[in-house]
């Protein structure tokens, strides 16, 4: 039986951390009727707390290894800093969490999903520099990191696009999420299966309970405090290890389950100093003394910044145990069959989604890429997504963004796509969404933008520009670097090397580079200057301006 | 046979290897009822997708080495060879004829081809309509293709100065 968990449990997630963190002893007697009778009670598994009941407890041995390994899935330590201090957007984090969370409520998620979802945004955000003005990039950033937080934990998923619920403001393609996906998974070093305070609430209820199992009243009031942690920026410094402890000791002490004192002598792998500072601030957030604990822990959620975060908060509320079954029941989870039809006709009824492929359900769309394909994937791949690149990471060559060999299990258990599927698609893109069709008939601008961005390929680069001051949805277009990488030279980085320093160059966008290797360049320290761009460009589409040769 | 449902409601039957020109049906064909509804697809540009696909179903399924219509009939799932170029003369040529449409024609195509995922018929027009717009000014695309410009006038200023090394030359 043991052995049939494991080889499971290698089969259905990564390889990382799979033996440590679920942590399968060897005699599996503690799973005794208890476990049998609440997989066919509770069928979706949407209660951490039950899910604990029914896994032995990790042993001293596999936290400490959890502890070590837990600060490769913390942001950088500077991030609550830069938050603090206004470097980093507050509104960009409260907005995504509350966007998130209103999402994961209205799927009834369970609470690690909204966690883990938390943790890769702040992980991403700390690795990486939003551009302030696009506010649908947060909306993508937030879809991004639930969908793959749902993918890492939860047993049924909707569509990506289809976690897009109430009125968003922008509505994205499934291709272009999974891109968004992509890069993320590249940014945070496919460490998707993170290390939580979820991974250590049962260690420490168990040692502050006397080593028996602690009730499901403790459980899921420590479940609903780990997850009232995720907003405050204080609670971003502690470790999780820490965050469990502390939640752990503040739950336990309110229940009245044991003494604070002697509770913490049993925290063994934390620093007993953080864990009282982080219990402090638990107790701070949630502001209340001496409460009965029924009281307590229905109230014990930290004040909505938001009335979304209202809804969250009633929404979140732990006692679900029944309603949550049955709201799950009819809210999300569609027979197959229905699923299917979704994709033929509720998509294309959508307000925004006038006309889309979705290929996200299965992997059968995928094929081996041929060099067409890959041509394709390079030139028509949404381009909301290159400016994400374009924008996030400065280059688009600097993003590698094939999965690592020992991450190919997670494209096997979930419907996410490697990364060479094909990539035509509609984009959503801000001034996508408003566009309207006229009476007369479908004008150019209807199309969808990947497509414009095909046509642009076809053209000369001065019938580019002079696209560009067609509209602005055309210009969006028009200044995006895959449009211009297919015009440039295939030595371009070289001849820019020569021509300028590092800096400059890394400030260029694709067009700006086309731009400037037109005009003669100094170079070699200005003792040579570049010929016209006649020899650049196959098409050679300027003339020489007198520029004389370079030798 | 596969029944397609136009948006205004008309029913067409085509072949199989027809319908499956277009990748997202033969995807939604694989575990759903042979109706596929295209609700955003009027009949009108449906007839010539339809017919498309009929002449590229009919010429793909010769030339094919057997291997790869072996593969094709194998397992629906993958690496037929989609993407290959039209290289027959016959096939190009009537390609051509088929883009002889007016502007607002071939931009329906090319939605509903998008929405398909019919990718060598999104080719086909969007070569077309760069063709078209290849050696024109602003205005008169604009024009033709039904464009609005929803620039303010500064902004068009700003942009003319940003792209005039374009056109220096000019």
């Amino acid at each position: 039986m043991a052995s049939d968990y494991e080889c499971a449990a290698s089969i259905l997630l990564c390889a990382e951390d799979n033996s440590s963190i679920l942590a399968f002893d060897d005699d599996d007697e503690e799973r005794g009727g208890v476990g049998c009778g609440w997989f066919s009670e509770v069928k979706s598994c949407d209660f951490y707390g039950d899910f604990l009941v029914d896994f032995p407890v990790q042993s001293d041995e596999c936290v400490g290894l959890l502890v070590e390994r837990e600060a490769e899935h913390m942001p950088r330590e500077d991030y609550a800093e830069r938050l603090r201090s206004g470097a980093l957007d507050l509104a960009i984090r409260r907005d995504a969490i509350d966007w998130i969370c209103k999402v994961h409520a209205h799927y009834n998620f369970g609470p690690l999903s909204a966690y883990l979802a938390v943790n890769y945004l702040d992980r991403f955000l700390s690795a990486n520099e939003l551009p302030k003005d696009k506010a649908w990039m947060i909306q993508l950033l937030s879809v991004a990191c639930l969908s793959l937080a749902a993918k890492m934990e939860e047993t049924e998923i909707p569509l990506s696009q289809d976690l897009q619920v109430g009125d968003a403001k922008y509505v994205f393609e499934s291709r272009t999420i999974q891109r968004m996906e992509l890069l993320m998974l590249s940014t945070l070093k496919w460490k998707m299966q993170a290390i939580t305070p979820f991974s250590y609430i049962d260690f420490f209820l168990h040692k502050f309970n006397g080593g028996s199992a602690p009730s499901k009243l403790l459980v899921s009031h420590s479940v609903q405090l780990t997850i009232n942690t995720i907003r405050g920026i204080d609670f971003l410094e502690f470790r999780p290890s820490e965050i469990a402890a502390a939640v752990a000791l503040f739950a336990s002490v309110e229940l009245k389950i044991v003494e604070f004192e002697k509770a913490l002598s049993c925290c063994f792998h934390v620093v007993k100093e953080r864990v009282i500072r982080c219990y402090k601030l638990i107790h701070d957030s949630i502001g209340m003394r001496n409460m009965p604990h029924e009281l307590a822990s229905s109230s014990a959620t930290t004040i909505p910044q938001s009335p979304i975060g209202v809804l969250d908060a009633a929404c979140l509320s732990y006692k679900n145990d029944d309603t949550a079954a049955s709201s799950f029941a009819s809210c999300c989870h569609d027979s197959p069959a229905v699923k299917r039809r979704k994709v033929a006709t509720g998509k294309a009824a959508t307000k925004h989604l006038t006309c889309s492929p979705s290929l996200d359900t299965t992997g059968k769309g995928c094929r081996t890429p041929s060099d067409k394909d890959k041509r394709i994937t390079r030139l028509c791949s949404p381009i909301s997504f290159y400016l994400v690149l374009d924008c996030i990471s400065g280059s688009w060559d600097s993003a590698p963004l094939h999965p690592p060999d020992q991450s190919i299990e997670l494209w096997g258990s979930a419907p996410l796509h490697p990364p060479d599927l094909p990539t035509r698609s509609w984009v959503f893109a801000p001034g996508g969404t408003r566009r309207q069709r006229r009476r007369t008939g479908a004008g150019l601008g209807d199309l969808p933008e990947s497509c414009i961005a095909e046509v642009l390929l076809h053209l000369d680069p001065p019938e580019v520009c002079c696209a560009a001051r067609l509209s602005r949805a055309f210009q969006g277009v028009a200044s995006v670097g895959v449009v211009w990488e297919t015009k440039l030279p295939k030595n371009y980085a070289y001849l820019m090397g020569k021509a300028m320093d590092e800096t400059a160059r890394a400030r260029l966008c694709k067009k700006e580079i086309y731009a400037r290797l037109c005009r003669p360049n100094p170079f070699d320290g200005g003792a040579k200057v570049s010929s016209s761009p006649y020899s650049l460009n196959p098409n050679s589409w300027i003339r020489p301006q007198g520029g004389s040769p370079s030798r | 046979m596969i029944k397609l449902v136009s948006g205004d409601g008309a029913e067409f039957e085509v072949e199989e290897e027809v319908a499956f020109q277009s990748k997202i049906i033969k995807d939604i064909v694989a575990d759903a009822d042979d109706v596929i509804p295209l609700p955003t697809v009027s009949s009108k540009v449906l007839i010539q997708v339809i017919e498309y696909c009929r002449k590229h179903a009919a010429v793909n399924s010769f030339p094919l080495s057997p291997s790869s219509s072996a593969a094709a009939a194998a397992s629906s799932s993958s690496s037929i060879s989609y993407s290959k170029p039209v290289s027959d003369p016959a096939l190009r040529a009537w390609d051509n004829e088929f883009v002889k449409l007016n502007n607002s024609s071939l931009f329906d195509i090319v939605i509903a081809a998008n929405y398909l995922d019919i990718e060598e018929l999104v080719d086909l027009v969007l070569e077309t309509v760069a063709d078209r717009i290849k050696g024109k000014q602003a205005q008169e695309i604009r024009r033709q293709f039904n464009i609005e410009n929803d620039f303010t006038p500064e902004e068009e200023e700003a942009l003319r100065r940003e792209n005039s090394w374009a056109f220096q030359n000019n």
